[in-house]
């Protein structure tokens, strides 16, 4: 009796031993968030390890290519959309309208940049593009390119876009990814804030990544 | 009777704005507003609450303006990590129950703006009821979310009933 209890003790205790034994190993590899590091507020948006981004070339609002290099220096706050979307999309631009804002205030000056990539290029130019992000902030970014450019950039942020004909064909809709993603000064995927978008939520969980990210959680 | 009084007053004390009511106030919609947008964008969002006063449900089955090119209900909703847009026949507003169009959710979509419409503007949108009941409601454009406790006051809407 006493004997089994022990031997399902010593077990247990063994089980227990390699699955934290293990769990150490993995989150001490190089490169990786260690979980009792983050904290518990951005457990959602962080992502396991930053994913660092690759080749992609569209167009800005002004014709000027827009490519991996204007990610580097800075944060980015990238969004999907399109731009005759009537609901998600303004409701969107507006929450990143009062990061922008919030961001500007910062006496510490940090670098950022907001981007609007418009997934619906056969309705969406440059010209409209500039109208539309530009109505939100003068200095927001609208970015878009063709099908298979945008393919390469959305297919590395796991970002999805659909067309939805409803009748007539001429006024589809585009069901698309609606997380913002945050990429850091690096250019690397860094974290995803996924929807309904709050933004005084968004804006703490930035400061907090932020800190986490000088305090070398690089 | 008393309790009925302060229902009806709630919205008034509130200072949230009745827009329209039906001639029997079956319904009553408040806060009727639609979402400035760019001033090239294809189409534009319109969000209100609806309130059902009657005893039977009520549906809105349909929306018209004049300003617009075309008028449909809309549902935006999230799933798994995508916003899609889901067409929507009929809104169901159960008895003294009310549905809010605001934005994220419920949203007349109002596609092809015949001329840009600004803050401060209002425009008049048909909302037409499962019974026949139609209702000319006057939004007013706003830039975001509306503010509490802005204006005041009643306004009937013209009342088309076919009753």
């Amino acid at each position: 009796m006493g004997r089994n209890i022990r031997v399902t003790v010593l077990f247990t205790v063994l089980i227990v031993a390699t699955v934290i034994l293990g769990a150490w190993l993995i989150q001490s590899l190089p490169g990786r968030h260690q979980p009792a590091d983050i904290p518990l507020r951005l457990q959602d948006a962080l992502l396991p390890e930053p994913r660092p981004m690759t080749a992609f070339s569209l167009s800005d609002q002004r014709g000027r290519a827009f490519d991996l290099e204007r990610l580097k220096g800075k944060w980015t706050f990238m969004f999907f959309g399109y731009t005759s979307c009537p609901d998600i999309c303004p409701t969107t631009m507006l929450v990143m309208r009062e990061i922008a804002s919030v961001l500007a205030r910062d006496p510490r000056d940090i670098d950022s940049q907001f981007v609007f990539v418009s997934v619906d290029p056969q309705r969406d130019n440059p010209e409209n593009l500039g109208r539309y992000v530009e109505y939100f902030n003068p200095h927001f970014v609208g970015a878009t390119g063709d099908s298979a450019q945008l393919e390469v950039l959305t297919r590395q942020l796991n970002v999805m876009a659909m067309r939805i004909e409803e009748s007539p064909s001429t006024n589809y809709l585009i069901s698309h990814t609606s997380s913002i993603m945050l990429i850091d000064p690096k250019a690397r995927l860094y974290a995803a804030f996924s929807p309904p978008h709050d933004r005084t939520s968004i804006i703490e969980r930035f400061y907090i990544i932020h800190n986490y990210y000088k305090e070398g959680n690089q | 009777m008393k309790l009925r009084a302060m229902l009806v007053l709630f919205p008034v004390v509130l200072g949230l704005p009745v827009v329209a009511s039906s001639k029997e106030s079956a319904i009553v919609v408040q806060d009727a507003w639609i979402r400035e947008a760019p001033p090239n964008a294809a189409s534009m969002a319109g969000y209100m609450i609806i309130e059902n006063r009657s005893d039977k449900s009520q549906s809105l089955v349909g929306s018209s303006a004049t300003a617009f090119g075309k008028v449909t209900i809309h549902r935006s909703e999230h799933e798994g990590g995508m916003a899609r847009m889901k067409h929507q026949k009929k809104v169901v507003i159960a008895p003294h129950g009310s549905v809010a169009f605001k934005p994220g959710g419920y949203h007349l979509m109002l596609m092809k703006p015949k001329k840009s419409l600004r803050a401060g503007d209002r425009s008049p949108i048909e909302l037409i009821f499962g019974d026949g009941l139609q209702l000319t409601v006057m939004f007013e454009v706003r830039k975001d979310m509306p503010m509490k406790g802005g204006e005041h006051g009643i306004q009937h809407g013209s009342d088309h009933s076919q009753h």
